[in-house]
């Protein structure tokens, strides 16, 4: 049993940053910590943020607040941990987690919930668990629910066959981010079929801060939308990627769409020639891009950011269910 | 008027000795630290897993004080 709690009061007022370094031989679990920032004098915005280090100096977990702080402004922040996502005595499943997985075709859902260190990404299904290769953090504070995972040139995912997730030929992918990067591919999710050179899904923003959606029809065309704003403004986002078509086996009606922060931004026709959507998939991985075994094993093009609730479906959801998962992945 | 703003940490974060809480204000686009932003009213609420020595968790101007009963 632990002791009762212990209260850590810092000096008056430094500059930033202020640390406190747990005693040799002592042991701590934090349960809240609180600051006054005061940015009168701040050389631009900033993000008040908690990080915690390494004895070898290695920043281990980084906790900034959702909220960017105009340069100028001062704020009163306090950290609390993850305890806030209530879960479900009879479930375990917070109710974010409940909505997803009772919304009809979800076929994968990483919620990269796993604790700091973890080789694999968990799949609610215990069916299709990621590996985890080169600079993946979990720990970090939640996007839409638990936690979430920086990426800083790693990645998750499966470099081998999924079979089966995408027999409907319709798909629907839901993922929250947040990003400032303004490379050319900042790969947030990326999928190749079975046949040589196959692809299958692309998902990225690019040097505009545009998210792309790109998707290939059986026949190996590509085609593509994007959003019609940057998305890459180191704010929360979710983002619902989603083909649509009256006949899938065809492609005929279908539709590209992309929703952000709840609400459908484009959506646009897109002429198959008589292909449907490709599937049977070889290979999807999250935070970066990964094709084959010349690419670079920890990916290429890597994402720059976080990335939350990865969930894929075999049909397309309804903008009324992506609007109430986005709800449900706000609140506090 | 400051704004009051709050933030997520890990559950469970157990931080043995070595291991050190920074408080810091970063810049949204590049991640470096932004010049001109103070710190004051630093308080850690904690549980002292070890429990044998509270008073050993004072660290150079920390002030250790007593926690809720």
């Amino acid at each position: 049993m632990a002791s009762p709690d212990v209260v850590l009061q810092a000096p008056d007022v430094v500059g930033v940053p202020m640390t406190y370094q747990v005693p040799a031989a002592q042991e701590i679990i934090p349960l809240a910590i609180t600051a006054a920032i005061d940015g009168s004098g701040a050389g631009g915005q900033y993000l008040p943020t908690v990080e915690i280090v390494a004895p070898s100096g290695a920043v281990m977990a980084r906790c900034p607040t959702t909220t960017i702080v105009a340069a100028g402004a001062s704020a009163n922040v306090s950290w609390f941990p993850l305890s806030r996502s209530p879960t479900s005595a009879a479930t375990g499943l917070t109710p974010y987690e409940q909505l997803v997985l009772s919304t009809g075709g979800i076929q994968l859902y990483w919620k990269l919930d796993d604790a700091v260190g973890a080789t694999q990404v968990v799949d609610s299904f215990d069916s299709h668990l990621g590996d985890v290769f080169g600079a993946v953090t979990f720990g970090q504070p939640k996007l839409a629910d638990v936690t979430s995972a920086l990426f800083a040139g790693g990645m998750c995912g499966k470099k081998v066959e999924i079979p089966g997730i995408l027999g409907t030929q319709l798909m629907t992918l839901i993922v929250w981010f947040t990003t400032t990067s303004v490379a050319a591919v900042n790969t947030i999710a990326w999928a190749d079929t079975s046949a040589p050179s196959g692809r299958w899904f692309q998902v990225y923003t690019d040097n505009t801060g545009k998210l792309n959606f790109n998707f290939f029809a059986t026949d190996g065309t590509g085609f593509g939308v994007a959003t019609p704003a940057a998305v890459n403004d180191g704010v929360k986002h979710s983002a619902m990627l989603r083909f649509t078509a009256t006949t899938p086996s065809t492609g005929a009606g279908a539709v590209a769409s992309i929703g952000i922060d709840g609400a459908i931004v484009t959506s646009s026709p897109i002429a198959m020639g008589g292909f449907g959507l490709a599937n049977t998939n070889r290979s999807m991985v999250i935070g970066a891009r990964w094709r084959n075994a010349f690419d670079d094993p920890n990916g290429t093009a890597p994402f720059a950011g976080r990335l939350d609730e990865y969930a894929v479906f075999n049909s397309a959801i309804t903008d009324a269910q992506y609007a109430a998962i986005d709800a449900a992945g706000r609140v506090i | 008027m400051p704004v009051p703003l709050l933030a997520d940490l890990p559950a469970d974060l157990d931080l043995e000795g070595g291991y050190t809480i920074r408080i810091t204000a970063l810049d949204p686009a590049t991640g470096a630290t932004v010049p001109g932003v103070k710190v004051s009213g630093v308080v850690i609420t904690a549980v002292n897993v070890l429990g044998s020595a509270p008073a050993e968790l004072e660290t150079g101007d920390w002030v250790l004080v007593p926690g809720p009963e």
